[in-house]
């Protein structure tokens, strides 16, 4: 168990393309492989109510304890993969994550449930730890980009596996496909686990003049936190994460309420219902969005990139305000929210790297992305909203108006603080 | 072979010595407050808006 550090004694020879790219590969798998704990999830909440009984809220109470423990453990997650490296970390968590749905597979109790879905949570997190941390040691010339492809291995990840999962839930039962579907991601987890290294000091290539700034030392987890920059870009990562999450909840509403739900909508020979079409698009776009932006932002710098990209966001959802009526408008517009929503998962762990340097990129990172769990928290609120005034509207001007903030924020208050910040160290 | 088992052991707790300094503190104790905060949060006032604990992703 070597102690991996980007920063280690003895210099290397720097490595070939195609072993970062494999390094950047493995790490997209490990995060398909755990993408169906997240977004396969919901496929089985129906199946375990009709056996047990136990009611749709009390079981997704067990998806709350995976978001907390695969958001908020990932700092202290990240810390012992920077030290430990991300082989036998990410090893020991494929085991974790077949235990959990193997255990999912055989729970005859809600607490039960609870502790798969916890153990669930700690494997989660310290893969997707561990993979993001990987793609932004590894690439320091293309660090948007690489994070980018390695969060959309998780965010559209599950996309290969709803259709089976839900096919052996029809034919076998849910137990079948907790079982099977868990032994075989958590398998291949850790057969890839096994070729994953962090990168030596010399193996990955200093660019000459990169188009984006980068610091000049390595910040530890306890300095990155006294940075006034890690709290504006906490503060960013929340609002534009909430805001997104508020509008993408309203869109059954809006469509129910336009009734235009079931519509027929035809974009490029496919022809859905505008409300199956709107949310099927937002797998695709939703991942396709991560990688597109973090390369963009590897040319223009981060901060322009958050700019378009949040101003987008927020432009989106104020226009869906006032064509949702429109079905074809609701489907476009719906996804145009979706593509300019996900790319914070590439923008600001590449900042983030950026700014604090790569031996504690991951703890760092790990860091910044518990505002995911901050976020996800403030979307029930937005309820408060809606029954005081009685529709969504509010909601929606809220995660508009957030949206623009943060983009606003991206130019003039983010990026000079950064600078600063990089130019002390 | 006493010996070697004794380096062995020894050099181990090196290795967790070089874990356990004031990053290590840092990182655990934001984990800690993370979890604990979010769980009274859920507990205490979701309840009070929204059926069920239910988060979106």
């Amino acid at each position: 168990m070597a102690m991996a550090s980007a920063s280690g004694p003895a210099a290397t020879a720097q490595v070939s393309e195609a072993t970062r790219w494999g390094q950047l590969l493995f790490g997209v798998i490990c995060m398909v492989m755990i993408a169906n704990l997240q977004y396969g999830w919901t496929l089985f909440v129906n199946p375990i109510d009709q056996k047990y009984h136990w009611g749709r809220a009390a079981i997704q109470i067990a998806f709350t304890i995976f978001v907390l423990t695969e958001t908020w453990l990932v700092p202290f997650e990240g810390y012992l993969i920077d030290k430990f490296g991300p082989k036998i970390m990410v090893a020991s968590s494929g085991g974790l994550v077949a235990i959990a749905w193997v255990i999912n597979s055989m729970a005859d109790s809600l607490f039960l449930l609870y502790v798969g879905a916890a153990i669930g949570g700690i494997g989660a997190g310290v893969i997707y730890g561990a993979s993001v941390g990987n793609a932004l040691k590894w690439f320091p010339d293309r660090r948007g980009l690489a994070a980018g492809l390695t969060a959309a291995g998780f965010g559209a990840g599950s996309a290969l596996t709803v259709i089976p999962i839900a096919n052996m839930i029809q034919s076998s039962g849910y137990e079948a496909a907790f079982l099977w579907f868990g032994l075989g991601q958590g398998i291949v987890v850790v057969l890839v686990a096994l070729l994953l290294k962090a990168p030596e000091a010399g193996e990955v290539p200093v660019p000459a003049s990169p188009a984006v700034q980068q610091t000049r030392r390595d910040y530890g987890p306890a300095e990155a936190i006294r940075t006034p920059v890690f709290w504006v870009m906490y503060a960013m990562f929340v609002m534009v994460g909430a805001g997104g999450l508020m509008a993408i909840a309203q869109l059954a509403p809006i469509a129910n309420d336009y009734k235009i739900a079931s519509v027929p909508v035809s974009i490029l020979g496919l022809t859905l219902p505008a409300l199956t079409f709107a949310l099927t698009i937002d797998r695709v776009l939703n991942g396709v969005c991560r990688p597109f932006f973090g390369w963009v932002s590897d040319l223009i710098g981060r901060e322009n990139t958050m700019f378009v990209a949040f101003l987008i966001e927020g432009l989106g959802i104020y226009a869906l305000l006032y064509f949702a009526a429109n079905p074809l408008l609701f489907v476009i517009l719906s996804g145009l929210v979706f593509f300019a929503w996900g790319e914070i998962y590439s923008l600001f762990p590449a900042t983030c790297t950026d700014i604090y340097g790569r031996k504690f990129a991951t703890t760092n990172y790990g860091m910044l992305y518990t505002a995911k769990g901050t976020a996800s928290l403030l979307v029930p609120l937005a309820n408060v909203l809606t029954n005081a005034t009685g529709s969504w509207h509010a909601v929606f001007y809220v995660a508009a108006i957030l949206n623009i903030i943060a983009a606003v924020m991206a130019l003039f208050v983010l990026k000079p603080m950064r600078i600063r910040t990089m130019a002390r160290s | 072979m006493p010996v070697q088992l004794s380096q062995a052991s020894s050099q181990d707790w090196k290795r967790w010595d070089a874990v356990f300094d004031s990053s290590f503190d840092a990182v655990c104790l934001f984990s800690f407050l993370g979890v604990i905060l979010s769980l009274v949060f859920l507990l205490t006032i979701v309840p009070a808006f929204d059926d069920g604990l239910i988060l979106t992703f």
